[in-house]
């Protein structure tokens, strides 16, 4: 019998759980030490007892708790905090998890207005958004350590296999995981000649320029090129072949594991790095899309209305 | 008091789902619903965003099979833009979606179905795996 793990998904694609089974052939050891008690996404285990006739939510005790995904709806918090209850060290696996990932995109609008206007495009039939025996929503997309205690972080979209794996045998070894601290370009190979002579970054509507039949270290910093990359405001974490996973396959990196410092805001972060290798920040079309990863923790929200004067209109 | 039968959550598929199946007092079946329990908002969240954006936030749409919904957003950018992959851009994409798959059945059949049919637990398979290796991992007490 071995370490006792309990996975949950919450508001996620469940791309996460995908993440754990590209460990691979690891995978087959590390089934040896540890044994997984709950995981939806993987082994069929409910809520409510197996036959559906259960009253309470049961998440069975386990030592470590993985949880991926965002906290949208109340499901999702009675979920997150019955995992608390019942697992030692609770780590919250993905950017979801993390810093709202994707999902908190909504935050933007605000979780009642987004999904208002999700059930009324212009091209479908009106129609009321569902209200029966479905969770309440919340009124944002929350990171889970908005709602409760998180242990260790593990951001990636999807996480890294390699690292899952090592926070596993780490636990399992009673050590502390060794987890990348650095960004990604500190771990990009591209050749940076820092001239400065990008004065504006431009749409990724054309390709990098590169040689196809050179290694990626052979290719010019991206950033450095004009397209808009995120490697100086990321974690780094993503690469398995020796460069980022993105940088790899020559398109710029797009933040998906969160901000370098567990705080840290991409944006302004960005914007600051723009500014100070003297690229006009107000060439960045979508500048709220630099939070695409990490707009939880209150770092998204809807935009004041601004009201015209008489003048104006 | 009618009897529910709630089956929550729908295991190894991606979307949250929940199955509630209310029974009468004879133990018929009443009614049956197929609650989905969680929206993400895709539709929303991508207003705004640049067009060549697109395919790399909806690949997100599911973890399972990100490469479905990159492909087809792929194809309604270059509506958008009103341009045409070239032959070997067209091939790559076929290459892709016959890789994803493939992926796909093996990830079915092998990590979320199979093992799960006969032993109620997470078991890794592998091809070329012996018999006797392949019943003495399936062989575990099962969870039921």
């Amino acid at each position: 019998m071995g370490v006792s793990v309990a996975e949950e998904w919450l508001h996620s694609c469940s791309g996460c759980e995908i993440a754990i089974l590209n460990i691979g052939e690891p995978l087959i050891e590390i089934l040896g030490l540890i044994d997984f008690v709950h995981i939806p996404v993987l082994m069929d285990h409910k809520y409510y007892g197996q036959l559906g006739d259960g009253k309470e939510l049961e998440i069975p005790e386990a030592v470590v708790g993985i949880v991926s995904g965002s906290v949208a709806n109340e499901e999702h918090l009675e979920v997150l905090e019955a995992m608390r209850k019942q697992c030692k060290v609770l780590i919250a696996l993905g950017t979801c998890a993390t810093h709202g990932g994707l999902p908190a995109l909504m935050n933007s609008w605000g979780m009642e207005k987004g999904v208002e206007d999700t059930y009324s495009t212009p091209n479908t039939d009106e129609c009321e958004v569902p209200n029966h025996m479905v969770p309440k929503l919340l009124d944002r997309v929350y990171a889970l350590d908005e709602k409760v205690k998180i242990d260790i972080i593990l951001p990636g979209c999807p996480p890294n296999p390699k690292l899952i794996a090592e926070v596993i045998t780490a636990l399992v070894e009673g050590r502390d995981p060794v987890l990348p601290g650095k960004s990604v370009c500190d771990t990009c190979p591209t050749k940076r000649e820092g001239k400065g002579d990008v004065k504006q970054v431009r749409r990724f509507l054309q390709n990098a320029q590169f040689d196809h039949e050179k290694p990626i270290d052979d290719m010019r910093c991206l950033l450095e090129q004009g397209l808009m990359c995120m490697g100086p405001v990321t974690a780094a974490g993503c690469a398995r072949r020796g460069a980022p996973s993105c940088i790899s396959a020559r398109v710029p990196c797009r933040g998906c594991f969160g901000p370098v410092r567990k705080d840290g805001n991409q944006m302004l972060d960005m914007m600051n790095a723009l500014a100070s290798n003297g690229i006009d920040f107000k060439s960045v079309v979508d500048r709220r899309s630099l939070l695409r990863f990490s707009g939880s923790h209150g770092l998204l929200r809807p935009l004041p209305v601004r009201k015209m004067t008489e003048e104006q209109k | 008091m009618t009897k529910v039968i709630n089956i929550q959550p729908v295991t190894r598929i991606e979307g949250h789902a929940r199955i509630a199946i209310h029974l009468d007092d004879d133990g018929n079946v009443n009614d049956a619903f197929l609650h989905i329990m969680s929206l993400r908002g895709f539709e929303k969240f991508i207003e705004g965003r640049p067009a060549e954006e697109v395919p790399r936030i909806v690949n997100r749409i599911c973890g399972i099979c990100p490469w479905m919904h990159h492909l087809s957003s792929n194809k309604a950018v270059d509506g958008c833009f009103g341009v045409t992959p070239t032959p070997t851009g067209h091939k790559l994409r076929e290459l892709c979606q016959t890789m994803a798959h493939i992926n796909d059945k093996i990830l079915h059949f092998f990590s979320l179905q199979l093992p799960i049919s006969f032993s109620g637990r997470i078991v890794i398979l592998r091809f070329g795996m012996s018999l006797e290796s392949l019943k003495r991992r399936l062989n575990l007490q099962p969870r039921l």
